[in-house]
């Protein structure tokens, strides 16, 4: 075998061994194909209700398609038994005022969360961080068993596309 | 080496094949200078740091699937956004502007081939994983055909309609010797 040919062979192992390595690598494409982009997700993790009735709302938005934003349209405390202890209409998450109460972990001027009257937007946000707080007055304050959140993709698919 | 690329040169069948290597290379050095062209002239907005269209926001959309060795490095970028807006210039003119355009004129086309394989595999190809995790399979498949291409070009050069013609008559031995291997230029 000459040099040519040794080049050759080794130019096309590292080039199909790398598209096909990746592929299962990234995709699990020969195995059972992932793709995480198809369905929006959020994760609560650090999210934190106190004692005075403040919500510390903490949302990573983990998945979904990049090329639309995200929309936080209803947010629900719930007791253990599942009744709402207490609940934030998209009215009210579309006037959280964003210089106090919206705290972005990443300070990208184009790609902060805000709230923009309709709903909390989550544009392109994967990783932002919403701090966001409520005096609630009620005589005693729920505990934190579980949230609901309600999310459209995009305003316009905001209703057909809800889930919790 | 010189053997073999004499040997190359003299056989008819590898110049014909020559011929018809412009057909990839313009496409190819296209995908990478249109990417500078977009960024520079047709949207600015995409190196606007305070932009919507704002290239480095892909970053924050890498996060969640990202390899975790690398999850720590793209926060800190994040997190300093003056060094995410050089290192994005200094990214689109090496990208784009530089190694786009020799591709398309082939000058040093073995060089262009060399760098764009490393940024398709890099960057892109891998962008599926240790960047973006799996979410976007199209992106992937571009950068995998890319990366493919260009280490082909690798290893022929294309001198046929290229610069790198005339330099291959004007210098006939233009090349690197690393040590006691003779690598071509064009």
């Amino acid at each position: 075998m000459d040099r040519t040919t040794a080049l050759a062979l080794l130019g096309f192992i590292i080039a199909t061994g790398v598209t096909m390595g990746l592929y299962q690598i990234n995709f699990q494409g020969f195995t059972h194909l992932t793709n995480y982009s198809k369905t929006p997700a959020y994760s609560l993790a650090g999210t934190q209700l106190l004692e005075n009735g403040t919500l510390i709302l903490h949302i990573t938005r983990v998945a979904g398609p990049d090329t639309y934003g995200g929309f936080i349209v209803l947010v629900q405390v719930l007791y253990p038994n599942g009744t709402i202890a207490y609940e934030w209409n998209s009215t009210y998450l579309g006037h959280i005022p964003p210089q106090y109460d919206i705290i972005n972990e990443y300070d990208l001027p184009g790609h902060l969360v805000h709230s923009d009257g309709f709903a909390s937007w989550y544009h392109w946000a994967s990783l932002p961080l919403l701090s966001y707080t409520h005096q609630q007055h009620s005589a005693q304050a729920p505990t934190l068993s579980e949230f609901t959140m309600l999310t459209g993709n995009t305003r316009r698919t905001e209703l057909s596309s809800r889930y919790t | 080496m010189t053997e073999i690329v004499k040997y190359m040169e003299k056989t008819v069948e590898v110049s014909s094949v020559e011929r018809f290597l412009p057909i990839l290379r313009v496409t190819l050095g296209w995908m990478y200078f249109s990417a500078f062209l977009r960024r520079t002239v047709n949207v600015p907005a995409k190196l606007n740091p305070s932009s919507t269209a704002y290239v480095g926001g892909k970053l924050i959309t890498f996060l969640p699937h990202a390899w975790q060795p690398v999850v720590g490095q793209l926060e800190w970028v994040l997190l300093h956004p003056h060094l995410l807006y050089i290192f994005l210039l200094f990214f689109t003119a090496v990208e784009g502007g530089i190694f786009g355009l020799l591709m398309i004129l082939g000058f040093m086309t073995r060089l262009s081939g060399l760098v764009i394989t490393i940024l398709a595999w890099s960057i892109g190809g891998a962008a599926g994983g240790w960047l973006g995790g799996p979410t976007c399979v199209d992106e992937w498949q571009i950068a995998a055909v890319e990366g493919a291409a260009a280490l082909m070009f690798m290893f022929t050069g294309s001198r046929w309609l290229s610069i790198d013609q005339y330099l291959a008559k004007k210098y006939p031995r233009g090349g690197l010797r690393i040590w006691s291997v003779y690598v071509p230029l064009w």
